[in-house]
């Protein structure tokens, strides 16, 4: 049997291929071999010529960038425009920051003058109707609240130094201390 | 023909000498389109594949070197590699308005003698073997090379593949057997 075998698989040698698809298919390899190898030879060639080429043209691309690179940086350094005196955003928020503290500046003023003008008018009208000393407490004993000098201090100043009853002002005084 | 002066024909491939790879092809194209054929079972994708086994050589042939496989053996490697992606890529279905006019009638003649015949027997054995065990009874007994050449284009131990060859005999004999049983029924 495996003899058998073997015979008919030997016979399975006279299997071959088309004689005009071998001649094709050969003639289509060894041809398209060829031209790769044509190509090859051709790019061989003018490799020198290729590198110059590309040389050249990354030498003026690499100059350009330089180039403008140049022009960019004394655009951005030497510029009049580039100044910080003459930069014009920077003069609007300078000014705008000197306007604002101008305004802080007479806002303060205004609230100072208005502050002073009403303890003036106060001032008036407590000296002419009532004794300076009537709102300090006749039981208040602490001689650390409003200390006898400045009292004295501020009576002396004081267009009217005597009282309605015309007692000495002195003499409340040392009765305000004890 | 090439047994004399075959390593300097191969020297002289290498170095693109496209007359020499011409001697190659005449030397080894029967036996890869055969071996290719017995696989695919198609007389036209066996054409496509073998034609493309040499161009893939002849570009790569760069690639071979002396040591290590003979150029055969390398050839049939690029020949497996090269079914195995046909059957990887190919698309299960078949138009049948095409089949008519793929199939020739000359072919249909063909086969149908192929089919009654031992030779058609044993060619549909082989196809219901594995890809393995189809490549060793083909290199082995078809194409006459030894287990050492063998293992090196399966890129297996000499010892695995005489076991290999053992056991795709036997398969082979009962394939055979089996259908010389359905055959008697008939």
């Amino acid at each position: 049997m495996e003899k058998d075998i073997l015979k008919i698989l030997n016979k399975l040698k006279e299997i071959k291929p088309d004689p005009d698809y071998a001649k094709k298919s050969r003639m289509l390899i060894l041809v398209s071999k060829q031209n790769e190898l044509k190509s090859l030879n051709f790019g061989f060639k003018n490799f020198t010529e290729i590198l110059r080429f590309s040389a050249v043209v990354g030498l003026a691309g690499f100059l350009l960038l330089s180039l403008l690179e140049g022009v960019f940086y004394v655009n951005k350094n030497f510029s009049p425009l580039a100044l910080e005196g003459l930069n014009q955003k920077s003069l609007i928020t300078e000014a705008e920051g000197i306007n604002n503290s101008i305004q802080i500046t007479l806002k303060e003023i205004k609230y100072l003058d208005q502050s002073n003008k009403k303890t003036i008018n106060m001032i008036n009208e407590i000296s002419k109707n009532e004794p300076v000393y009537s709102n300090i407490p006749m039981n208040y004993s602490s001689a650390e609240a409003t200390s006898t000098e400045d009292i004295e201090n501020f009576l002396i100043e004081s267009p009217t130094s005597t009282d309605i009853n015309g007692q000495n002002i002195n003499s409340l005084l040392d009765k305000v201390a004890q | 023909m090439l047994d004399g002066d075959k390593k300097s024909i191969i020297e002289r491939a290498i170095s693109g000498e496209a007359s020499a790879f011409g001697l190659l092809y005449d030397e080894y194209n029967e036996r890869i389109y055969r071996f290719i054929y017995l696989k695919v079972s198609h007389r036209e994708e066996a054409e496509d594949l073998a034609h493309q086994v040499f161009l893939n050589a002849w570009q790569n042939i760069k690639n071979y070197k002396f040591q290590g496989v003979p150029f055969h053996s390398w050839l049939y490697q690029i020949a497996r590699n090269q079914v195995i992606d046909h059957y990887r890529t190919k698309k299960p279905t078949v138009n049948i308005e095409l089949v008519s006019e793929t199939i020739s009638y000359s072919e249909l003649l063909a086969e149908d003698f192929d089919a009654n015949s031992e030779l058609g027997t044993i060619k549909k054995a082989i196809s219901k073997l594995n890809q393995e065990q189809q490549d060793i009874i083909i290199m082995r007994f078809i194409e006459d090379l030894p287990p050492k050449e063998i293992a090196s284009v399966l890129k297996k131990p000499e010892s695995t593949v005489r076991v290999l060859q053992h056991r795709a005999v036997k398969n082979l004999k009962k394939i055979l057997n089996q259908n010389q049983s359905a055959n008697k029924r008939k």
